[in-house]
């Protein structure tokens, strides 16, 4: 950022002075009109993509929720016929699977996507086009994935599929594969939303936002991304070992071959239990903005929070034994993780106390969003307590796989996700519709919706209590059950006729627009309320505080008139403004990308590969996932546009209009996913380690092993590979840009790499070694995967660099896709070498 | 040119949680290894160092923040939040510990 010395004098201190030239507002409505009719599929603005996000997440609210409905129909008289056992292990198996994987994780993660630009001050997402092919592959893969129900193929081993009955020889059929390869592709999905939250959160706030004026929604979309990097490569991982023992009979879950069940269990649930936090804490962001508006008052205790929400962040990632306390895993340890989830309580109670202390200390005006924020705190707290109950060990040696943990999951889910859902949609309608939605209706479906689920899931503590276990198709007459199973599917369909009043008034009210929507009817003091176009706010404010609609007179006013920065388009692009991290201040201008079809048909192949590898059909499968790469580099191809000459937003600020290296938000993005990538081989190094405490007499001896000698020629060939992406960093900054020979040495050094990974693998082969002989081989073999996969990314991306560089797209000046291209490579070198050290270096040093 | 505060500087505010998460893996792992080792019984003498360790790394970190508390704006928030977290971090890390060191090892 510089100074422009031509700038004008500041006029009354805004950025720019009216009026507006004429024109400057249609060029900004024509570079941000959107594509009408069936071409809106293309579209990727943040507010289109959080509608489709929004109605298909909710669409599998209302199937898995008719799942439900099943489920209870068929427990409401003893000995019932209505559904057969397999039907009905695949509808709750469905049932589960569907609320957590396609509606709870993409409904908070819509909702981001939705508001955050608005609340930020940004005019779009940061890679708008990541975010609509993450929908994309969300929604393809989501309704194919649920139409196996249909057809009787649908998995039947419980949303946590442990083995191993959910390994080959318990069930054989595709149900398990469907689950394993369709929800690890959708969980790549989420994965690609929230590194687009994190750069979004952290890198496109208006001038001012600084992170202590951030609002809590923001927050909580940050640290809900955060916690998506680190804890879903744990249950990709998972879903990879599995299928590779499932199809490949690689035994990492079996024990007579040294592989061990639990292993499931302990990758599952280090992704399951902050999978809970994951989904409840953007919900308690919704609630932690509609609460302040509704008591007309700022939040209390906002720094408090902010703790609270980092804290839990943290100490959810201790809890994962607590699913596991009856598993005979030492006491000691048990203990540990007993403690943790009381130390999570603690977060968790300043929020409760938090919100209740902003409400004390304002006046709740009692709308529909009120009530079901009441609702919330009311349910949510009851599921929290009784989370601490099974939290200790004696109590959930009891509980375990009873009803009564049925009961506590569903208060702490619908109560945290659920009720905080319906809140936001009646608190936010109005921003977005040319109506809000019915007071009189709303005020029905949350009493149908509250009364219902408290008749329905209140009487299951007991149910549990009294002995009956989850995941019964039937149970006998006499038991004392019959009554309380009774009622609880009598509140179940009054919770349903809750959800269809729901429907009525969405039906009778929700107008979306682009144009004018209600606006402002509950005097919230966020940027989300200002008014919002196709391009968001006409103009980006200055904030200086955390309610800035409060404390700034007339800012609505301004931001509309074009009086603060970047009023129109200052490079004829679509645009937005990237600032520093922690203050906010303005660093380059950002360019967008606009609709496209590229990044659809990458998402469509992309997940027809995963899913036709579930039919087996790997030939259809291999050339989709062919057309996915091609799709990926067209879509990719003009993402990096040229710099144009710096640029004025106002106020006396130039900016850039391109950026590389720790500055640029696509370098961010490349940091965040070797993040990811770096999760999933310590969730890796986890189980190969958890393999040899459990089951050390599968492990080789000395003499089994390879050579010592063995790993020094792909160590080499490593290190060869780490100094051509050094030479070849080198040739790109000379000033003359690259050249023949840096082409070839990027060329040269992905060969270096792929070969060095060969050579090992072949020195495990020769040795003997094959991956179906025990855990211990597999887990070698696997290793070998892992580094593959990572080097064939590598290899994608410089082919694309080498393409760019042929194609003058790619100097000295313009360079991130090197620069992402080195980071990638220079993680895979480091990841391969660390591979090397563990597999030859780790069995010699504990061999007998 | 505006020099920007770093975002490592904001990060390190987040130590607390990371030690946290440091002692709860190398007190969980410790006891694996030396119940493999047929070594348990030195566990408690492992969870008591380890947490010496990362309490002394806490306080050290808490009195860190003392001059960035004077600066007002955004230095003092990232220090009242440093040093919350510190603290939640603390009693966190003595639960583990109290209930590391009141039941058996390796049973």
């Amino acid at each position: 950022m510089t100074s422009n010395p031509k700038a004008p004098s500041r006029e009354k201190a805004f950025p720019n002075a009216l009026p507006r030239p004429e024109g400057e507002l249609a060029a900004l409505e024509a570079i941000w009109k959107g594509p009408r009719g069936w071409r809106i599929v293309s579209d990727v603005n943040n507010t289109i993509i959080g509608y489709f996000y929004i109605a298909t997440a909710f669409l599998f609210f209302l199937a898995a929720g008719a799942l439900g409905l099943l489920i209870r129909l068929q427990l409401a008289s003893p000995g019932n016929d209505f559904l057969s056992q397999e039907t009905y292990n695949q509808i709750f198996t469905m049932h589960g699977t569907v609320m957590m994987f396609l509606f709870a994780v993409p409904a908070v993660e819509a909702v981001g996507v939705l508001l955050l630009p608005q609340m930020l001050g940004a005019r779009d997402m940061p890679f708008p086009r990541l975010g609509a092919f993450a929908f994309w592959a969300y929604f393809v893969g989501g309704t194919i994935f649920f139409c196996t129900l249909f057809f009787g193929v649908a998995p039947s081993g419980g949303w946590f599929m442990y083995p191993p009955l959910t390994g080959e020889r318990f069930s054989p059929d595709v149900g398990a594969d469907w689950w394993l390869l369709g929800i690890g592709f959708i969980e790549i999905s989420a994965i690609a939303g929230a590194i687009e939250i994190i750069v979004g959160v952290l890198r496109t706030r208006a001038p001012g936002m600084t992170l202590a004026r951030m609002p809590i929604f923001a927050w909580t979309m940050l640290i809900f991304a955060g916690m998506i990097v680190f804890a879903f490569p744990a249950v990709i991982l998972a879903t990879i070992l599995l299928e590779l023992e499932r199809a490949f009979d690689w035994p990492f879950f079996i024990v007579e071959r040294g592989g061990d069940p639990l292993l499931w269990q302990h990758l599952f649930w280090f992704f399951g239990h902050p999978e809970v936090y994951i989904i409840f804490l953007p919900a308690a962001g919704m609630v932690s903005m509609i609460v302040p508006t509704m008591a007309g008052t700022p939040i209390v205790g906002y720094r408090l929070i902010v703790v609270a929400l980092i804290a839990v962040g943290f100490f959810s990632f201790g809890l994962w034994v607590h699913h596991m306390f009856t598993t005979g895993i030492p006491a000691r340890s048990l203990g540990f993780f007993s403690a943790a989830s009381m130390a999570v309580a603690i977060p968790s109670g300043i929020q409760i106390f938090a919100w209740i202390a902003t409400i004390a200390a304002g006046r709740l005006k009692i709308t529909v969003a009120s009530l079901f924020v009441i609702g919330f705190l009311l349910i949510f707290t009851l599921g929290g307590l009784t989370g601490v109950m099974v939290a200790m060990v004696p109590f959930d040696r009891q509980a375990h796989d009873s009803y009564f943990v049925v009961a506590h999951l569903h208060y702490v889910l619908f109560g945290g996700v659920v009720f905080p859902l319906f809140a936001a949609i009646y608190y936010w309608t109005p921003a977005f519709s040319t109506r809000p939605l019915s007071e009189r209706l709303g005020r029905w479906a949350f009493g149908l919706i509250f009364a219902g689920f408290n008749i329905a899931f209140l009487p299951m503590h007991i149910t549990g209590l009294i002995g009956m276990p989850r995941r019964v198709y039937t149970y006998p007459a006499g038991m004392g059950w019959d009554m309380l199973n009774l009622v609880s599917t009598l509140g179940a369909f009054m919770l349903a006729a809750g959800v269809l009043v729901f429907l009525i008034d969405v039906a009778r009210n929700l107008r979306l627009t682009r144009g004018e929507p209600v606006g402002i009817v509950w005097g919230g003091g966020t940027l989300d309320w200002l008014p919002n176009h196709s391009f968001g706010m006409r103009s980006i404010p200055r904030i200086e505080s955390r309610e800035p609609l409060w404390n700034q007179a007339g800012l609505a006013r301004d931001v509309e008139a074009g009086r603060y920065y970047l009023p129109g388009t200052a490079t004829g692009a679509r645009e937005t403004i990237v600032t520093s991290p922690v203050e906010a201040e303005p660093q380059y201008l950002m360019r967008l990308s606009g609709p496209g079809w590229a990044h659809l048909s990458a998402a469509v192949f992309t997940a027809g590969f995963f899913l036709l590898l579930t039919v087996k059909a790997v030939t259809l499968a291999s050339i989709c996932g062919l057309l996915a790469v091609v799709s990926i580099i067209a879509w990719m191809w003009d993402s990096d546009p040229a710099p144009t000459e710096p640029v004025d937003i106002g106020g006396g600020i130039v900016l850039p209009t391109y950026a590389f290296g720790s500055l640029s938000h696509s370098w961010w993005a490349m940091v965040i996913l070797m993040l990811v990538a770096a999760a999933l081989y310590v969730s890796y190094l986890f189980g190969y380690l958890y393999l040899w405490t459990v089951s050390p007499q599968t492990w080789p001896q000395a003499s089994e092993l390879p050579s010592p000698w063995s790993s020094l020629g792909p160590s080499a060939l490593l290190a060869t590979s780490g100094a051509l992406l050094l030479d070849a960093h080198r040739r790109l900054s000379q000033k003359r840009g690259p050249q023949a020979g840096f082409s070839i040495m990027i060329g040269l050094g992905v060969l270096a790499l792929l070969s060095g990974l060969a050579l090992d693998g072949s020195s495990h082969w020769r040795s003997g070694l094959r991956p179906q002989a025990s855990g211990y081989a597999a887990m070698v073999y696997a290793n070998l995967a892992l580094q593959l996969q990572i080097a064939g990314a590598v290899v994608v991306m410089a082919g694309f660099a080498i393409a760019r560089v042929l194609a003058g797209r790619l100097t000295a000046i313009r360079r991130v896709v090197f620069d992402n291209l080195s980071l990638f490579w220079a993680y895979a070198i480091g990841q391969s070498l660390f591979g090397l050290l563990l597999t030859h270096g780790f069995p010699r040093m504990v061999a007998t | 040119m505006h020099r920007f505060m770093p975002v490592g500087s904001a990060a390190a505010a987040l130590l607390g949680p990371m030690i946290w998460a440091a002692h709860f893996l190398i007190v969980y792992t410790l006891e694996a290894l030396l119940c493999r080792a047929a070594a348990g019984h030195w566990h408690g003498f492992a969870i008591a160092t380890v947490t010496i360790t990362a309490v002394a790394v806490l306080v050290v970190h808490g009195c860190k923040q003392r001059p960035r508390l004077r600066i007002e704006g955004i230095n003092r928030f990232l220090a009242r939040t440093a040093l919350t977290l510190d603290g939640l971090s603390l009693v966190a890390i003595l639960l583990v510990t109290a209930v590391g060191l009141a039941l058996p090892a390796c049973r």
